[in-house]
């Protein structure tokens, strides 16, 4: 199939998804996408996620984080300090699973119209024919 | 006029004295005693706030090695060879605003596999620190390591995605400094390699390139 007839079977899956109201008035407007569309947006997503995960990563250094002094108020203000971290730690990670679960989205409607299996993007669960590869 | 003549008096008395008990001698110059430190490094045994290090368990590091140099630029951690060896760019890239520390990333576009090597400059107590916070819970994994290259390591992370191909690996390079491997794998070795093995793997080379400098 080529690059026009994925086009074409795109934006009429999308505009499907975006042009009708519930009262079932088309109300117009389109999205359009191409096969490397989808893949840029999908990509966009992993990369967005990936940034969310170096912070996720990064913030485990900060249970490191001590009192300066034994006082009360260097104590609370610690205390005080690492709840926000904790907040920050879960605010990274759910923002970077969201992520992911979008790209999760355009990977499968791209496996959709190209009529392939779907694939997990963050690699587990799929078929290894080649077996691990060199490096990272 | 009258009043200021026993201050006078006692200037001149203690002028006499002192003309008097100066004395000088021949003497022989001799070179201050000098201590070589240019082959040791210098471990404190306390952390700045006075800490005993190290401490809640964490292992001593008989052999602290110099990292100075690659703590300012943690991107020469890695050689070009030994990136291009992990299917990374042969350069890495300067990481902002890391938590306590310095941090460089090296970053496969397209297979999606990721390194990062992290030293802690800002919380000189090396793995101290993270065997505390195993022992108040905050780790969802804590394994001890076998020594890498000679030096005390563990894997420990606040989230456990090890099934997604990340883990973080931390070597106690000196009682008083620790550096982290943190590795996502690429998509297509999820699943089929060990993550904490391949940054394990990472910091055995970061190692390699830190000895030989």
């Amino acid at each position: 199939m080529d690059s026009d007839a994925h086009r074409d079977r795109i934006d009429a899956q999308l505009s499907g998804m975006f042009g009708n109201t519930t009262q079932g008035a088309v109300t117009g407007g389109s999205f359009s996408y191409t096969e490397s569309d989808m893949t840029k947006i999908r990509d966009n997503w992993l990369d967005l996620a990936d940034s969310y995960d170096t912070s996720l990563r990064n913030s485990s250094f900060m249970v490191r984080i001590e009192p300066p002094a034994e006082d009360f108020a260097s104590k609370f203000q610690t205390n005080a300090a690492n709840r926000s971290g904790e907040s920050y730690r879960s605010y990274v990670e759910h923002n970077r699973d969201y992520c992911i679960q979008q790209a999760q989205l355009f990977n499968d409607a791209l496996a959709d119209y190209l009529g392939v299996e779907h694939t997990n993007v963050t690699g587990i669960n799929k078929t290894a024919p080649q077996g691990p590869q060199a490096g990272v | 006029m009258l009043l200021r003549r026993p201050a006078i008096v006692a200037s001149l008395l203690t002028l006499a004295l002192v003309s008097g008990c100066t004395t000088t001698s021949q003497g022989e110059p001799r070179p201050a005693t000098t201590t070589d430190t240019s082959t040791s490094i210098s471990t404190p045994d306390t952390s700045d706030n006075g800490e005993e290090l190290p401490f809640a368990g964490a292992p001593k590091v008989n052999d602290p090695l110099d990292t100075s140099r690659f703590e300012q630029d943690p991107c020469l951690s890695l050689t070009a060879d030994q990136a291009q060896s992990l299917s990374l760019p042969s350069t890495g890239a300067t990481l902002e605003n890391v938590a306590l520390g310095n941090g460089c990333g090296w970053k496969n576009s397209e297979t999606r596999g990721y390194v990062e090597i992290v030293f802690l400059v800002d919380d000189p107590r090396g793995l101290s620190p993270e065997y505390d916070a195993n022992s108040r819970g905050k780790w969802a994994y804590f394994d001890e390591l076998p020594n890498i290259e000679g030096y005390p390591a563990i894997a420990r992370d606040g989230t456990d995605d090890r099934d997604i191909g990340h883990c973080s690996v931390l070597v106690g390079v000196a009682d008083d400094m620790v550096f982290v491997s943190i590795v996502k794998l690429s998509q297509a070795n999820v699943g089929q390699k060990d993550p904490c093995e391949v940054a394990a793997q990472v910091a055995g080379l970061a190692l390699q390139t830190m000895k030989g400098a």
